[in-house]
């Protein structure tokens, strides 16, 4: 080795052991937010040697926790089809196998009920925690625990699903663990009882926890009473003559400063927000309106997309008589939530009912120890609560329950409790499980009797009869109250018990009529002698399913899916010629009459191709917000009228317009506002709108590129989502696709012997990002392709050479 | 010399921790003749093994480690990491190796330092 001596060599050792040490820590340091870069991407056993979750060939497993042997038999799409001799064993195995494919998700679930969160992510998700832990979600949970104990067939399924679990988290190997914990640098927590009603708990928030009983009061301080029921209450509605008394707080009497609870409520992600519309479709025909003499069911349900997918489909199979279902089952809880098996099928949509109220709370002395109520002083319930954090010490709190539920807000003087649905012990898991057991559409009813929280409109279904029941907790108010916040001293605002289960909503055919369907419309008219809310979608799906059941006299399953995919726009189709109709077309330049000449020629179907779908949805929401703004406010963070009150005002405005339909155009300023200009003003700016980001109007401006669907990935890592710009529909379509959010789980079921199905979703079975499975089913979902599935026997696990033989610990294979 | 580094990256890495690899890097820069020689032989010995065994491994779970890792990143294809990932392996090898040789000539030095202050004073 040659030596050449330079000067100062301990400057240039500095600098390169400075490189090389800076390098190399960068490279191995673990933050609150992520694991070692270095021990991700190296090849040996990072990232790139992660192996893959065996669906093919043969596996055996010896388990300690099973009574008997099990067989999973995965199908070509690795479809798990869990067969066992007991429901414990299946239970345990639909444990073992979704936590194989989707540990992460129903950890990160969990951990979002139970405001456990920061434990894993530090700090950024400490004031969601807080907000989950102040509304009750633990103690919900640790209520309805305490049923499920009660209940020992129940609770022998959670805890089997349990250990389930937890023999997978122990067979993880550093290689095998999935590929969140590795970004995150963290291990996955112990499953437990209480995470798996947790996850009821979560859906609940999602689904059920939306109040508008906030917004409704704070545009009460700047319109009537009657100005708001004109706007709000929904058409139908005061068509049926329910616009009768709600809401203790007529005027402007609510003590609270509740701009700045507002401002908590909006620091909940959007995404994890109640108050987007989960809708969903779902309808039956007789098998007098089917081709083949046997029912058929249909459904979709409608919730923001995800990867992995809300859903996970298995089938499960516990006894000689092959007992059980095929559906979709949700990540960290035991039995099928929307499925079929030989005898019955079943399907939901959201119910939408008002099952969430908010008391005012007068505080007795400073220390905001005891409330008055009914002139008494009550003492607060107080629950101390622990919050972990990454990398620091835990965060205490007080929850403090009154007698109508925890507090959410206090002030000086007030507070705000919240009473829901979801805080009332219950026991969904029950349902579930009666399901699987049921032989026909009369016990699968008998089953919702245990169904309290989501609210769900639930259809029944078996070869011959249909039904569909809003079924769960639907609270008894003593007046028509609900609909803004309530007086938290008195009595009289008091829950008085649940709405019987003989007396809920249930619809069944009638004479004139062999079909049932929901879209989360209003499910009563004015004769039901409850209150049950008045926050329904607008009816324009409803309205086009029973449409299309109507035009024909029999069915086909193929048909059903083809209504699925429907993508015709009652709103646009309603409200579109209205809006053309006042637009100053003289005013127009050469390229904006294009569009117009455009918009008058669509078919108002939303197809991914459509170009005027793009152009109508930019020049509504321009309007919509430019006609009610002056009176509600910019429509982010603020409530909007539906859109069928909209479509009426406009119609109601250009035939001339009555006294109340003027005052919308007149401003509180006192300046007159003139429809047509409004119109052609707004949609000259749309155009410009879409212009500004697509360029000239063409190719670039069509639906599927102008509202892209967005599968993001569940704790929103980027790059782990999808992204298509092939896929049509709308909010207001049947196929209620809608950038990030729409059919999430579509099935359609044809009751014959033996039964068929098809379904399809946006996801795949596989939970983990670098497995091919992870999106497989995504393409087709976008063309609206549907896969036939069946309830398989024991025989075709015998075929199959794809398999997992589960056996107890000690037996011999 | 580059193919017994190959050769022992690839057997090496298997059985001891990614950091130690680097770590034993630093011999590079005691055997090596120059700086340069020393940061080359590092660099390619580790970035022709890791690009290697990236794309490879990649395979097995048809491209989608290196696909959903340029999501995260933003970079717009795979390749790219495939190449930044060796990159990056070399980078550090050829610090190490640098490191190493700077080690070497520090030592060097020191010892004719000493030889010159013996001389000295031989010479008084």
């Amino acid at each position: 080795m040659k030596f050449r001596p330079r000067q100062a060599p301990w400057v240039r050792l500095v600098l390169s052991l400075g490189l090389a040490s800076s390098s190399l820590i960068f490279l191995s340091i673990t933050t609150h937010s992520h694991g070692s870069l270095g021990a991700l991407l190296e090849p040996f056993r990072g990232l790139w040697n992660a192996p893959l979750l065996n669906k093919r060939g043969q596996q055996q497993f010896n388990m300690a926790g099973l009574k008997g042997p099990v067989y999973v038999a995965w199908d070509a799409a690795h479809v798990p089809h869990i067969f066992a001799q007991n429901p414990q064993d299946a239970f345990f195995v639909q444990g073992y196998v979704t936590a194989s494919e989707r540990l992460f998700q129903m950890d990160i679930q969990a951990r979002l009920a139970g405001g456990e969160l920061s434990e894993i992510m530090g700090d950024k998700t400490l004031s969601l925690d807080q907000f989950f832990v102040q509304i009750g979600m633990r103690e919900a949970a640790r209520r309805s625990l305490k049923m499920a104990e009660q209940d020992a067939e129940v609770y022998s399924a959670f805890v089997a699903y349990t250990a389930g679990v937890n023999a997978y988290i122990e067979s993880i190997t550093p290689q095998t663990m999935p590929m969140e914990y590795r970004l995150l640098g963290v291990q996955p927590k112990a499953w437990t009882v209480e995470r798996s009603i947790q996850t009821v708990k979560m859906m609940a928030f999602r689904l059920a926890g939306r109040s508008y009983d906030l917004f409704l009061h704070k545009h009460l301080t700047k319109l009537s009473w009657d100005d708001l029921k004109e706007l709000f209450l929904m058409p139908a509605l005061e068509m049926d003559g329910l616009d009768t008394v709600y809401g203790s707080f007529k005027g402007n009497s609510m003590q609270l400063h509740e701009p700045k609870f507002m401002a908590v409520l909006q620091q909940v992600p959007e995404f994890l927000r109640p108050f987007a519309t989960n809708g969903s479709n779902n309808w039956a025909v007789t098998g007098s309106k089917s081709v083949s003499g046997f029912s058929i069911l249909a459904n979709d349900t409608h919730l923001n997309y995800s990867l992995p997918a809300i859903w996970y489909e298995a089938q499960l199979s516990f006894d000689k008589s092959n007992m059980g279902a095929y559906g979709a089952t949700i990540p960290g809880l035991p039995g099928v939530v929307i499925g079929f098996n030989n005898s019955i099928s079943w399907g939901v949509t959201n119910g939408t009912s008002d099952v969430l109220d908010w008391y005012q709370i007068r505080w007795k002395n400073q220390e905001q120890t005891e409330y008055l109520f009914e002139g008494q002083a009550l003492s607060l319930e107080v629950q101390a609560e622990e919050i972990k954090v990454r990398g620091r010490p835990p965060v205490k709190m007080n929850v403090k329950w009154t007698r109508f539920g925890p507090i959410a807000y206090s002030e000086k003087d007030y507070a705000l409790a919240i009473r829901w649905s979801a805080h009332e012990p219950s026991n969904e898991a029950k349902t579930f499980v009666e399901f699987m057991k049921a032989k026909s559409h009369d016990e699968c009813v008998e089953a919702l009797r245990y169904f309290k929280t989501p609210l769900q409109n639930f259809i029944c279904v078996d070869a011959q009869k249909i039904s569909i029941t809003h079924a769960g907790y639907l609270p008894k108010r003593p007046r028509a109250e609900g609909m803004l916040p309530l007086n938290g001293e008195s009595r009289e605002s008091d829950w008085q018990g649940e709405i019987p289960f003989q007396q809920l909503p249930r619809a069944i055919p009638t004479s004139d009529r062999d079909f049932v369907r929901s879209a989360n419309q209003p499910v009563v008219d004015r004769h039901y002698p409850y209150y049950l809310g008045w926050d329904y979608d607008d009816p324009y799906r409803a309205r086009r399913i029973a449409t299309l059941l109507e035009e024909k006299s029999k069915f086909t399953p193929e048909a059903m899916i083809a209504i699925q995919n429907d993508t015709l726009n009652l709103q646009a189709r309603g409200i579109l010629p209205l809006m053309l109709a006042s637009v100053k077309i003289q005013t127009l330049k050469q390229d904006e009459l294009a569009a117009v000449e455009l918009l008058k020629r669509w078919d108002f179907f939303e197809s991914s191709e459509s170009v005027a779908s793009s152009i109508f949805q930019e020049w509504y929401n321009l309007f919509e917000e430019e006609l009610w703004s002056p009176f509600l406010g910019p429509r982010k963070g603020s409530l909007y009228p539906k859109k069928l009150t909209t479509e009426n005002f406009l119609r109601k405005s250009i035939d001339g317009g009555d006294e109340k339909s003027k005052n919308w155009l007149k401003l509180p300023s006192g300046e007159i506002r003139v429809l047509s200009e409004l119109l052609t003003k707004t949609f000259k700016q749309s155009l410009a709108n879409l212009e500004r980001q697509y360029g000239k109007m063409g190719v670039s401006w069509q639906r599927g590129f102008t509202a892209k669907t967005k599968i993001s990935h569940i704790a929103r890592i980027p790059g782990l989502g999808e992204e298509l710009d092939n896929t049509g529909g709308g909010r207001y379509t049947v196929n209620a696709n809608r950038v990030d959010h729409g059919p999430a789980w579509k099935m359609v079921v044809h009751m014959k012997s033996p039964v068929e199905a098809w379904v399809n979703y946006p996801g795949g079975p596989s939970g983990n990002p670098i497995d091919p499975d992870y999106n497989k089913y995504v393409a087709a979902w976008a063309k609206g392709e549907m896969r036939p599935v069946h309830y398989w026997n024991i025989d075709e696990v015998e075929r199959s050479e794809n398999h997992w033989f589960f056996s107890q610990q000690g037996a011999v294979p | 010399m580059i193919y017994m580094v190959w050769l022992l990256v690839l057997l090496l890495g298997w059985i001891v921790p990614w950091w130690l690899m680097f770590v034993l890097a630093i011999f590079i820069g005691f055997i090596e003749d120059t700086r340069l020689s020393s940061m080359k032989v590092g660099f390619f010995g580790f970035f022709f093994p890791w690009l290697a065994l990236t794309v490879g491994l990649d395979l097995q779970h048809q491209g989608l480690v290196a696909l959903r890792l340029a999501g995260m990143l933003g970079v717009g294809y795979s390749v790219w990491i495939y190449l930044l990932i060796a990159t990056a392996g070399g980078f550090l090898a050829a610090t190490m190796s640098w490191l190493g040789h700077e080690l070497y000539l520090f030592n060097v030095a020191v010892r004719l330092k000493k030889r010159r202050e013996f001389k000295n004073t031989l010479s008084v």
